[in-house]
């Protein structure tokens, strides 16, 4: 089986000061192309470090992480641009909008910076606005939409993009239940109809209903969600 | 849309704007003026200096200036009718000062005073040279038997407009002679040992006093300032036997040395206004960015680089440079035609016993390198800010608050 994600013996430690906080401790664990996984776990558990050390966002500071066989810590930095811009979406908890740039500008912003050319580009802003229903809501900036709607963007900015995996951080945390909601549905027809792989960090039990699997983490550890050798459920 | 981001985000905070674009067009308006005020007190020295004593400069023989001689006057210009036709014809040349300088005894017939005379051409050099200070009386001119006396002088022969003086000295075959003449005024210069050693008579009643046609020098009134680099060029190339000394280099130890010296003064003081700014921009726009972490991490995690961050904090530093800069040249612009319009004030500069007024002189050339300074000055306070956070860790700048 060709591994995504093939993570091995990953340890990760935060330096506060003189304190060292291990958020993650030898974590094992293999992500298939197309998953739909859920992150669990309390606050402090390693979520956040694991999808950020997945998204190219932390380094690897332990252990190793293959991406399609490639051993992500023998990445040069313009490579990981590189992957970051074309083949990681994101999604975060706050949103992370460009406030100065209305929605169809936060969508299409980083479509232009992957060289895409103009009359494609537009095509690919109006598809995923249209997908997150907000394409009459184009010409509005962040600051003049309500939470909901700015996930949306994000969302849309993400999908826009093409990518192999959208990684979001408590997607749902910001928003009430049914927008929520809303928003998981929208990451399971991705994953359903176009195989992107979707890695979400969530302890809400509403996302935890919709993905396809879940892994648990506490004190840096994954506690249930996978077999011997790191395999999903 | 990298333009368009930059130059929204100038909308995000309009006092901040505001701020910024008040620093940078102070400190452009400022160094436009003061470069301004600069060329004004320059060429107002430079043409103090021109019309004082020099001219534009002075022809000598060859290696006369180089020389002290036993008996000068064997070195001095014997052609000078003919070498007045000939510089007349030099392109820029519109007047000739022939001189002759020479030691003489003043005496009114009590007292006998030594002092250092010039034979000068009256009514021409009553006209260029007119920032003699004349305390009383009036500037040497047609008076074929006057005499301008230096205050210390005519302190000492108690002379005053109207006195009887004669002046008495060798010939230069080494005779004695005398000449009668009126004193028609007093000068002064600043300078105690110029005005108490100095008196100035006709070039005629030198010539009769030293028994001589020739002349020491000839002093060069040109047409624009900017012509003397043709003209010394062109008294090598034709008269071989002659020297060319610009007034800079014969007022080396007032003017030359005064203009390094102020010189060096601006290009410090310039240096403080730069940084000012730089600093007030680093300031302003640090706080800015550090209040757009988040966005900035956002930018990075979805694949811009460091250096594509950079390139976005510094569109919009040059952005706010360009439109301050601006903005501080029309601010400089107004003031010198409002307020600065008759210039500055100024006390007596080195050699000048008089105050005068600065004029403002701006400069197409000053504006574009003003405008230039200003706005690198803005791009490079928000570099400095953007170094720092473009080089922050992507999880560090998404965690920011």
């Amino acid at each position: 089986m060709s591994w995504l994600f093939e993570i091995k013996n990953l340890s990760f430690e935060y330096h506060l000061g003189d304190a060292t906080f291990q958020a993650l401790a030898r974590v094992d664990l293999k992500i298939p192309q197309a998953s739909f996984l859920c992150l669990s776990g309390p606050s402090g558990s390693g979520k956040t470090t694991l999808l950020n050390i997945l998204g190219l966002i932390e380094p690897v500071q332990s252990g190793e992480i293959f991406m399609n066989g490639n051993a992500l810590s023998k990445i040069d930095e313009a490579e990981k641009n590189r992957i970051r811009r074309f083949e990681l979406g994101f999604v975060f908890q706050n949103f992370n909008l460009i406030q100065v740039l209305r929605a169809d500008e936060n969508v299409e912003y980083f479509l232009e910076r992957q060289g895409i050319e103009p009359n494609a580009r537009k095509i690919r802003v109006e598809n995923a606005l249209r997908s997150v229903g907000l394409w009459e809501h184009r010409h509005k900036r962040p600051m003049q939409m309500s939470g909901g709607q700015r996930q949306r963007v994000a969302l849309a900015r993400a999908i826009a993009k093409e990518p192999k995996v959208i990684i979001a951080d408590e997607p749902t945390a910001s928003l009430d239940q049914k927008t929520g909601r809303e928003i998981m549905d929208i990451f399971k027809e991705l994953n359903r109809d176009r195989g992107v792989t979707i890695l979400v960090s969530s302890h809400d039990s509403m996302v935890h209903s919709v993905v396809s699997q879940r892994i648990e983490l506490k004190d840096g550890h994954i506690i249930s969600g996978i077999q011997a050798g790191g395999e999903l459920c | 849309m990298l333009i368009t981001m930059a130059v929204r985000n100038l909308t995000r905070n309009v006092r901040r704007t505001i701020a910024i674009l008040i620093t940078v067009s102070l400190g452009t308006g400022s160094l436009f003026i003061f470069n301004g005020f600069n060329v004004g007190l320059m060429n107002q020295y430079r043409e103090n200096t021109i019309h004082a004593r020099y001219g534009h400069g002075q022809v000598n023989t060859k290696g006369y200036r180089d020389k002290v001689f036993q008996k000068p006057s064997e070195h001095w210009i014997s052609n000078w009718p003919e070498l007045k036709i000939n510089l007349l014809k030099f392109p820029g040349v519109q007047q000739l000062f022939p001189r002759v300088t020479f030691s003489g005894l003043l005496t009114n017939g009590k007292i006998s005073i030594g002092g250092w005379g010039q034979g000068i051409d009256g009514p021409e050099e009553s006209v260029f040279f007119n920032t003699l200070n004349i305390e009383m009386g009036k500037n040497l001119s047609t008076e074929e038997d006057g005499i301008l006396l230096g205050k210390g002088l005519a302190a000492a022969l108690d002379a005053k407009p109207g006195s009887q003086i004669t002046v008495l000295g060798n010939t230069i075959n080494g005779s004695m002679n005398a000449v009668d003449l009126n004193v028609v005024g007093i000068f002064h210069t600043g300078s105690k040992d110029f005005d108490d050693t100095v008196f100035r008579i006709p070039l005629q009643q030198a010539h009769t006093l030293l028994d001589t046609t020739k002349v020491e020098s000839v002093a060069i009134g040109l047409k624009n300032v900017d012509d003397w680099t043709r003209f010394a060029q062109r008294i090598m190339a034709q008269e071989g036997s002659l020297d060319a000394t610009s007034f800079a280099i014969l007022d080396k130890v007032y003017y030359q040395n005064s203009v390094d010296w102020l010189n060096s003064q601006f290009g410090v003081i310039q240096t403080i206004i730069v940084s000012i700014v730089v600093l007030g921009i680093f300031n302003t726009v640090s706080t800015g960015i550090m209040e757009r972490k988040q966005e900035i991490g956002n930018l990075r995690a979805n694949g811009e680089s460091r250096n594509d961050v950079l390139k976005l904090l510094i569109c919009e530093g040059l952005a706010l440079g360009i439109a301050g800069a601006f903005l501080g040249l029309l601010l400089g612009l107004v003031f010198v035609n409002t307020i600065l319009r008759n210039g500055i004030l100024m006390p007596p500069a080195p050699g000048i016993t008089r105050q005068f007024h600065i004029l403002i002189e701006l400069q197409p050339k000053m504006a574009a390198v003003t405008f230039v300074m200003g706005a690198a000055a803005s791009t490079f306070g928000a570099f400095l800010s953007a170094l720092k956070v473009s080089r922050m860790q992507i999880s560090e700048a998404l965690r920011a608050i």
